[in-house]
């Protein structure tokens, strides 16, 4: 039988309450490889870009903004309803730069909280013009985005061969900038078995002017949760130094395909555990994949602050090393840490008062009962 | 229940802070006359949700008991109506949509009704109790919105959007029920809150006599209710579970003080000079807070205390016109906005409406109605006097269809979908 993806997505969409957007040619390319590769029902995809580019994509339950023409009020009505959005960019052109920060306003002024992925070119293929339009971009994104996550390009390049075509190795960096989003986005916008929801990364990306950072990795077979582990700690991106600042805190989330035990799924939680730092605010949760046939994935934002200073690098540390006096470690292996000399955040409970016991109120994702000043950030 | 001649209607709403009864005459102008009036704090609410039934019951029975001895009748011989709203109840809007395949008809009686009745919304299942709500708009080619029926006019087609109210049938059987066990019945007739509001602050209109629309805005404790009113009826309405305990919570919170020391600190808020909108007047100025028996004080700053509640309004305000705007409603607000309910009094809440609104702001005030001043000239009075004559109102509808069903026995539909 021939796999109709339209048809598939046509009932989740009914119920999306998350939005994908991509804009420009990059942003677009990984939104509709999440779409279709991933199958994240409640997240509804968006492309945004100039015309011509945008009915270029063949796929027809994306809804599509045409930058050539007056958007915003298009935009707006898409954001209706919506509880998150994730916007995906590369700030290659003027457009995509002009757009983005357009559509990063509009959301901003409909209090609908959202997370940016930028993909950053690199700045030995553009100008040094280029290079700064895309550097005050992102900081301008920064403020009005609830967090940010950058994905450099010289970085997303090192997971590619560097023997493969080159129109093999740019839809590679693709799939990994679609399975960074699509990872960290799964159990929000979709069902998971974990008590995991939008709240949780609410919390997340509460912090204004957070940068974050993703990892991933996957394992099949056996030795699946050691395998993922793995390749998560060896994801580029957790290496770069690009994304060194300090962590405070760091959602995990850990998809399973459904044939997945509990014992199985429980195990690779303590394992993801042992990996970070015990200072680090680490909330963990598991959602079932069915588009996986096997094993696990582990998807991690880790969250930084600009409050905090940036460390030097973000230290990978293996058995053998001289360990820190000051920061004790747990038995063997590796372990995500704090960087020394890092200001401390103080991640306190959230205070509720009289509406601690209550059904939160929720407004565009946002619990209410909170007050007002704590969450703007005053 | 008394005969037709001389019914007499009762409103009652249980709030967040308080619970109000009303006990009034309406003619048939639906000029009122308050016999009684009786209120009592309702503590053990939050944001309209009852948390204690029997403590909650105790405080109906003293309001019921004062207006009753106010009006020197029982309410069980009147028509009682009363208010629910809360996360328990939605909206749905519904489409009804007549095509002439023809080109351009002119549109009839019948076409309307046709296309009301598909509109009309049916329940999932029966955990929904539906109240078929209100017609909201007709729209005819051209994507012309009209607010009255559009007969003799021509068009290729006809759509009538309705508004259902639906509720939660377990909550609504709970909280009707505690009525019930006071008047040894179920009550007579149940709206949603925000549909009251109308009915107490402007002239019942016929479609002849349209007035200018009104966005009004009912501040309560726990939840703030919206209702946009065209002048021939409403256009949309709707509740947000924020109110007057949110910036109350959101100062005890700051300034780590007792809820029930914020919340006086907000009802006094015009005696401490304090005001919704911060004075940016560069003085230090201070509230001295009690803290316990021994006497200590502790100062806190008025200009943090009138940040803190302008961000929690200003919020609340931008909640509400966003959701105007979402339903491209603004155009029907002719004269603007009012407000009321108990976060009225608090001052420059108008200014800051307007500020949000950006639209001229008023109090709003209880229309044609006579009795005791403190309570007809409160902002906080309208619910229960317009469940008065709200009750009226669906009394005629009921007599009118069944004019044989005399008194005792009108009940609207949705206390009959209860099975009482």
């Amino acid at each position: 039988m021939d796999y109709d993806i339209d048809q598939e997505f046509e009932n989740s969409y009914e119920q999306a309450n998350m939005l994908v957007v991509g804009v420009g040619e990059g942003g677009c390319k990984a939104v509709v490889t999440i779409a279709k590769d991933y199958n994240i029902p409640g997240l509804r995809p968006v492309l945004a870009d100039k015309r011509v580019a945008l009915y270029a994509f063949k796929f027809a339950k994306a809804e599509r903004i045409d930058l050539d023409v007056e958007w915003r009020e298009d935009y707006r009505r898409c954001l209706q309803g919506i509880s998150y959005v994730f916007i995906l960019v590369k700030l290659g052109g003027e457009h995509e730069i002009n757009a983005v920060k357009k559509m990063a306003q509009v959301t901003s002024e409909m209090n609908v909280p959202f997370v940016i992925f930028t993909q950053m070119p690199s700045k030995r293929l553009i100008g040094a013009m280029e290079a700064k339009a895309a550097e005050d971009t992102l900081e301008m994104l920064k403020g009005l985005a609830n967090a940010s996550v950058v994905i450099p390009d010289d970085t997303l390049f090192q997971t590619i061969s560097g023997e493969l075509d080159v129109k093999t190795a740019y839809e590679n960096a693709t799939k990994w900038f679609a399975e960074a989003v699509a990872g960290v986005a799964r159990p929000f916008a979709s069902e998971n078995v974990s008590d995991t929801n939008a709240s949780r990364l609410e919390w997340l990306v509460k912090q204004k002017n957070s940068i974050c950072s993703v990892g991933f990795g996957r394992g099949k077979g056996p030795n699946a949760v050691e395998e993922a582990i793995d390749s998560f700690m060896q994801s580029p991106f957790l290496k770069s130094a690009r994304e060194a600042f300090a962590l405070d805190a760091a959602l995990v989330i850990l998809c399973v395909a459904p044939q997945v035990s509990i014992d199985q799924a429980q195990r690779a939680l303590r394992k993801i555990k042992e990996v970070f730092d015990e200072s680090i605010h680490l909330e963990p949760c598991i959602s079932v994949d069915n588009s996986l046939k096997e094993g696990i994935r582990i998807a991690a934002l880790l969250r930084s602050t600009e409050s905090v200073e940036p460390v030097e690098q973000l230290e990978t540390v293996t058995e053998g090393e001289k360990p820190n006096p000051e920061l004790p470690r747990k038995k063997g292996g590796r372990k995500l840490k704090r960087s020394d000399g890092q200001m401390v955040f103080d991640f306190k409970e959230v205070n509720l008062g009289i509406f601690s016991k209550n059904e939160p109120t929720k407004y565009n994702g946002e619990n209410l009962d909170l007050p007002t000043y704590s969450r703007r950030g005053l | 229940m008394s005969s037709h001649s001389q019914v007499i209607y009762t409103g009652i709403e249980i709030g967040t802070a308080t619970i109000k009864v009303a006990i009034c005459s309406v003619a048939d102008d639906y000029h009122i006359k308050l016999l009684g009036w009786g209120e009592s704090p309702s503590i053990k609410v939050i944001k309209g949700e009852v948390k204690d039934r029997e403590f909650v019951c105790q405080q109906l029975a003293r309001a019921v008991k004062q207006a009753e001895t106010e009006a020197q009748i029982s309410i069980s011989e009147t028509f009682v109506t009363l208010s629910v709203g809360g996360r328990f109840v939605s909206l749905v809007s519904t489409d009804g949509t007549v095509t002439f395949e023809t080109g351009s008809m002119q549109i009839t009686k019948e076409h309307i009704d046709t296309a009301l009745k598909q509109a009309i919304y049916t329940p999932k299942d029966d955990s929904q109790v539906v109240d078929n709500g209100y017609t909201r708009f007709y729209r005819l080619n051209k994507d012309e919105i009209l607010l009255s029926p559009p007969i003799g006019r021509y068009s290729t087609y006809l759509q009538v959007q309705k508004e259902s109210i639906v509720f939660e049938r377990q909550y609504l059987e709970e909280y009707a029920s505690m009525v019930a066990d006071l008047i040894e019945g179920p009550p007579n007739a149940i709206a949603y809150t925000p549909r009251a509001l109308p009915f107490a602050a402007f002239q019942q209109q016929d479609d002849e006599t349209p007035s200018e629309g009104f966005l009004l805005i009912d501040i309560g404790a726990g939840v703030t209710s919206y209702v946009l009113y065209t002048g021939r009826g409403i256009f949309t309405m709707g509740q947000i579970t924020v109110g007057c305990d949110h910036a109350a919570n959101d100062l005890a919170i700051d300034f780590s003080l007792h809820i029930d020391t914020t919340r006086k600190i907000l009802r006094d808020f015009e005696n401490l000079h304090c005001s919704v909108i911060p004075k940016d007047d560069g003085r230090s100025r201070y509230i001295a807070v009690k803290k316990d028996i021994n006497g200590s004080t502790k100062n806190i700053s008025v200009d943090r205390v009138e940040q803190v509640v302008y961000l929690r309004f200003h919020e609340l305000f931008n909640n509400i016109n966003n959701k105007i705007k979402e339903e491209d409603a603004w155009q029907w607000a002719t004269g603007g906005v009012m407000i009321c309910g108990g976060g009225a009094r608090i001052p420059k809440m108008m200014e800051l409406a307007s500020e949000v609104f950006k639209r001229p702001v008023t109090i709003a005030r209880t229309y044609d109605v006579e009795g005791r001043e403190d309570v007809v000239n409160s902002p906080a009075a309208l619910v229960p006097l317009g469940l008065a004559r709200f009750g009226k109102h669906i009394y005629d509808i009921e007599e009118q269809n069944h004019p044989q069903d005399t008194a005792g026995k009108v009940k609207n539909f949705i206390i009959e979908l209860l099975n009482w």
